[in-house]
């Protein structure tokens, strides 16, 4: 295509540019003269939108095609229907069969071996405790069973008798255990801290629990400056406020024999002497600004030992505490969040994070739950940012734990090309504590369950009802072998999978 | 077939290769040197000595091979030893003592055979020959076999070797009785036949396999899959349907009890709604060109997707925001007789009773 | 309705920062990590003295009219110093050398005598 510009046309331009510029420019005299500020603080003119405007150069004249009209669509549901739709946690299904004498999580049958490869119940009462820590995840096949219920397998047993001889006068009793829990996608990780929270409930203890740790880092919730002095570190007050709720709901029998007994000087206008916990921890709830103070306050509360002076009135010793933490690897990575240089904040940096990664270091003067209690944080499979460097860390937990010294050869190191975060490894990097009742970081790993277990499970499925089989140690066999080895999670699909005999 | 000469073997077994006196030299010469052991029985002496080379060759090897291996030892080819013998036959002419059709015209004669036959040979035959000939008895001053010799078991591993004999004869007569006992032809028990749904390519069933590609959208299989696992889910936790009086589901067990096999609630529900015609529209039968309404009878698997098409049609117009819960909702209501999907199925049915009479004009034209 | 720099704003999340014109994405995520306000609040949610700071901020840069009128005026000295710039951007034309024998339809809507934004 040629233009439609003659090139002398173009060069005559040159000389006389005005003659070619449509009249419409506003100030085309202001240049001449020597004031231009008035033409520069005119306000831009509106575009007129009639047709006689300028003349409209190289426009496409072609037919417009019409647009498409858009077709009727339903209306979308209201706000926040399909997140509930989508977080419903479903406990019972009218329908199935009751399973006849299945047993209930208690003080006695949570220590008993002869339960192995049994179901036991999750006791009604406690069922409202452990939806308001949200030990349940909609993902797990809670809904088509009449209640309820988890296999006892030998992790299980080992974990009751820990809580039992913590909880009750023994040489273990006030022992403080750290566990980070792993293993294969589907091998019942989640459900071991469901089962930790309710025998610790039977127990009487204390649960803190962090649900979903991925919901503190993807800047979903409001973050400030921790204070003045320490601007890089951050807390968040939603967060902590839905904590303390957690807390308080599922603990509130506990938490209300418990008195204030140590002096808080951050929270002195609202604290008044004698107060509950459960009225401490709900003036977070009620005010979030103040939430990550008053969940320090709760803190120093649960592990004190002995009243501070002049609070002694009405002391009672403080409960063993559980702490479980699920899905830990989000924590091992730089947040969502930015600082105020629009840097990347590390997920250390947030308040929250750190106190609860803490823990896992020995105390300094006493232990970190000095009335006794266990961590247990697990990794998930399912959800799970890969990250080197906690994946070293894991392995040198691991090798500590093996008693392999760090000065050996065997000892996993990061390899330096890999630019393993260094931050993570020395969270993990927890020496022997001086105190004697403190343990140090353990790694258990859960595997598959044995095939008696796998019995115990799939026996379950089918006196509810749901799996119309014949179950004989053959046909288990089968299964276990085709669930990898018995993980749990596989197991559960196949009892589910209907097979239909031709 | 005799078998060919190797000359390596020749070699080796003849520790001095003598150059025969006698007026086979000439002969020798004439045939090659190296052919020179051909030479058959024709003189005593020389030919016990050069055929023993052969007797050698046929001890090392049986028979039939001798051919290949010469090829890949020797480039040159030699005769075959009957031809070779009826050429000496016409060059000696009637030199020897034996008729002109010589043995190895027939067949090879072993050396043995020879040395029974003739005293005089036997005489000058290589020690190796007449030490063989004098202990044939064919024990080996060392051991061929394999196992360590243990002649302290000797004594007790009779009975043992009895004992086991008599086990395992014990074991096949069984088992042959059994197997006369089951049908011909099989030696062990016939194999359960296994249900459909253990080939892991059809695990599921028919019809859940064919529901769950009708829930299939943009190719999107495990989509599709996991809708239907929240389908048999609702299924089975929705509570118990109340039969319809005037729509009932067809025979199967009590309502509360499907909730807890959901494949064949789904089943139920599909095949109770299935029309079991459609209808098409012939044009031209009665002439005129209007179109006539001719009743199709459809297979199985036509009906079922007919009436699956239906209900995932009228679930689009229900108001919750899943797709599977929309489906699984309608699936409910069809158990319960309220759901449109009956209405089409009457109506097709009535237009199918409607043009019953048409299928007359249908065969009239055929 | 919460106003920011005299704009009344319904509650939706902080992409409103980006109705201003010059404020793009990575300016408004610049400006929200400033005063620690996480990338999916809604602009109900701010306390007062976030909107006040944020307020303040906006005031102190160079949008809407301001920043309008410079690149006008911009455009507008290429044209009267006579620079071959100017003269593509009076024509309609692509001013940074790219060819015209196809696609230029955005040059074309776009540059005028009164640059349309």
């Amino acid at each position: 295509m040629v233009s439609s510009f003659c090139w002398s046309c173009l060069t005559r331009l040159r000389s006389t540019p005005r003659a070619l510029l449509p009249p419409s420019v506003t100030a085309p005299r202001a240049a001449a003269s020597f004031h231009t500020s008035s033409a520069r603080y005119a306000l831009p003119t509106k575009k007129k939108n009639s047709l006689d405007g300028p003349p409209k150069y190289r426009e496409a004249k072609s037919a417009r095609m019409k647009k498409k009209k858009p077709t009727d669509r339903p209306r979308p549901p209201p706000v926040g229907e399909r997140r509930t739709l989508r977080k419903r946690i479903v406990l019972s299904n009218p329908n199935a069969l009751e399973v006849e004498g299945m047993q209930d999580i208690s003080a006695e049958t949570m220590v008993d071996s002869r339960l192995r490869g049994s179901i036991l119940g999750l006791p009604i009462p406690m069922i409202a405790q452990l939806r308001a820590v949200q030990a349940f995840k909609p993902t797990q096949g809670w809904s088509i069973f009449r209640r309820p219920g988890t296999v006892v397998r030998r992790e299980t047993l080992e974990l009751g008798r820990l809580i039992d001889r913590i909880s009750s006068d023994g040489e273990d009793k006030g022992k403080a255990v750290k566990k980070i829990v792993t293993g294969a996608r589907g091998t019942g990780k989640t459900v071991h801290l469901l089962q930790a929270m309710a025998m610790a409930f039977t127990k009487k203890w204390v649960v803190v629990t962090v649900p979903e740790p991925q919901d503190l880092v993807i800047a979903n919730t409001g973050y400030a400056s921790l204070s003045d002095e320490n601007p890089h570190v951050y807390v968040q007050n939603e967060v902590t406020a839905a904590l303390l709720s957690r807390t308080v709901s599922a603990n509130e029998e506990v938490l209300k024999k418990l008195h204030v007994s140590q002096p808080h000087p951050d929270l002195k206008s609202s604290i008044k002497p004698g107060m509950t916990l459960e009225a401490l921890a709900k003036l977070g709830i009620q005010d979030p600004a103040a939430a990550w103070s008053v969940f320090g306050a709760l803190w120093t509360e649960l592990t004190a030992t002995s009243p501070a002076s002049g609070f002694e009135k009405n002391f009672n010793s403080r409960p063993p505490m559980l702490v479980a933490v699920d899905g830990l690897a989000h924590w091992m990575r730089n947040s969502a969040y930015k600082s105020a240089e629009f840097e990347p904040v590390h997920a250390h940096d947030l308040v929250f994070v750190n106190h609860f990664l803490s823990l896992l270091k020995p105390g300094s003067k006493q232990s970190t739950l000095p009335n006794g209690g266990i961590l247990l944080y697990a990794t998930s499979a399912s959800n799970s940012p890969t990250e080197y460097g906690f994946e070293v860390a894991l392995k040198q937990v691991a090798a500590r734990q093996a008693g392999v010294k760090e000065s050996s050869p065997e000892f996993p190191q990061a390899d330096p090309y890999l630019r393993a975060d260094q931050r993570v490894i020395d969270a993990f990097n927890s020496p022997k504590s001086s105190v004697a009742k403190e343990g140090s970081v353990e790694l258990q790993t859960l595997g598959g369950l044995t095939r008696e277990e796998a019995r115990g499970f799939l026996e379950y499925f089918a006196r509810s009802g749901l799996l119309q089989e014949n179950i004989n140690d053959e046909w288990v066999g089968e299964k276990w072998s085709l669930a990898g080895g018995g993980v749990i999670g596989e197991l559960e699909r196949l009892g589910r999978r209907l097979r239909t005999v031709a | 077939m005799p078998p060919r000469l190797n000359l390596f073997s020749v070699r080796a077994s003849v520790p001095v290769f003598r150059q025969p006196s006698t007026p086979s030299v000439n002969l020798a010469t004439a045939l090659n040197l190296n052919r020179a052991c051909t030479v058959s029985t024709t003189h005593g002496l020389n030919a016990s000595v050069q055929t023993s080379g052969r007797t050698q060759r046929r001890w090392n090897s049986s028979g039939s091979d001798g051919k290949t291996k010469l090829d890949s030892t020797t480039a040159d080819q030699l005769p075959h030893v009957s031809e070779e013998a009826a050429e000496m036959a016409k060059i000696m002419d009637k030199k020897s003592d034996r008729p002109t059709a010589s043995p190895e015209l027939e067949q090879g004669t072993p050396v043995q055979e020879i040395l029974k036959r003739d005293k005089e040979a036997q005489k000058h035959a290589p020690k190796v020959m007449q030490d063989q000939i004098k202990k044939s008895t064919g024990t080996r001053s060392f051991s061929t076999s394999t196992r360590q010799w243990q002649p302290e078991l000797n004594g007790q591993g009779k009975g043992f070797d009895e004992q086991t004999a008599a086990v395992v004869a014990n074991m096949i007569s069984n088992v042959n009785k059994q197997a006369e006992e089951l049908h011909p032809g099989l030696k062990f028990e016939a194999p359960e036949s296994l249900p459909k749904t253990e080939n892991f390519r059809k695990r599921y069933d028919d019809l859940l396999d064919q529901f769950t590609k009708l829930l299939m959208r943009d190719g999107k299989l495990s989509m599709a899959q996991k809708n239907m696992t929240f389908i048999l889910d609702h299924l089975r936790t929705a509570s118990p349907p109340q039969p319809n009086p005037k729509r009932r589901l067809l025979p199967a067990p009590p309502g509360p009890q499907l909730p807890l096999n959901p494949v064949l609630y789904l089943t139920l529900i599909v095949d109770s709604v299935a029309p079991l015609i459609k209808i098409r529209q012939q044009k031209g039968l009665a002439g005129g060109g209007a179109s006539v309404q001719l009743p199709v009878p459809l297979l199985q698997r036509q009906r079922r997707r007919t009436a699956m098409r239906w209900i995932i049609d009228a679930s689009d117009k229900r108001r919750d925001s899943q797709f599977a819960q929309r489906v699984a909702n309608e699936l409910v209501s069809v158990a319960e007789g309220r759901s449109g999907v009956w209405d089409k199925r009457e109506q097709v049915h009535k237009l199918g009773v409607a043009g019953r009479s048409n299928l007359a004009l249908a065969a009239n034209r055929r | 309705m919460v106003f920011i720099l005299g704009v009344n704003f319904p509650e939706r999340n902080l992409k409103s920062l980006e109705a201003f014109f010059g404020i793009g994405n990575n300016t408004s995520s610049r400006l929200l990590a400033r005063f620690h306000i996480h990338p999916t609040c809604k602009v109900g949610e701010l306390a007062n003295k976030q909107v006040l700071d944020i307020t303040a901020a906006l005031s102190d840069m160079k949008i809407e009219n301001d920043l309008r009128r410079q690149v006008l005026d911009d455009i507008k000295r290429l044209k009267e110093t006579g620079t071959y710039r100017g003269r593509r951007h009076a024509l309609g034309l692509p001013v940074r050398g790219q060819r015209t024998r196809s696609q230029i339809k955005t040059a074309v809507k776009a540059n005028r005598m009164e640059r349309r934004m």
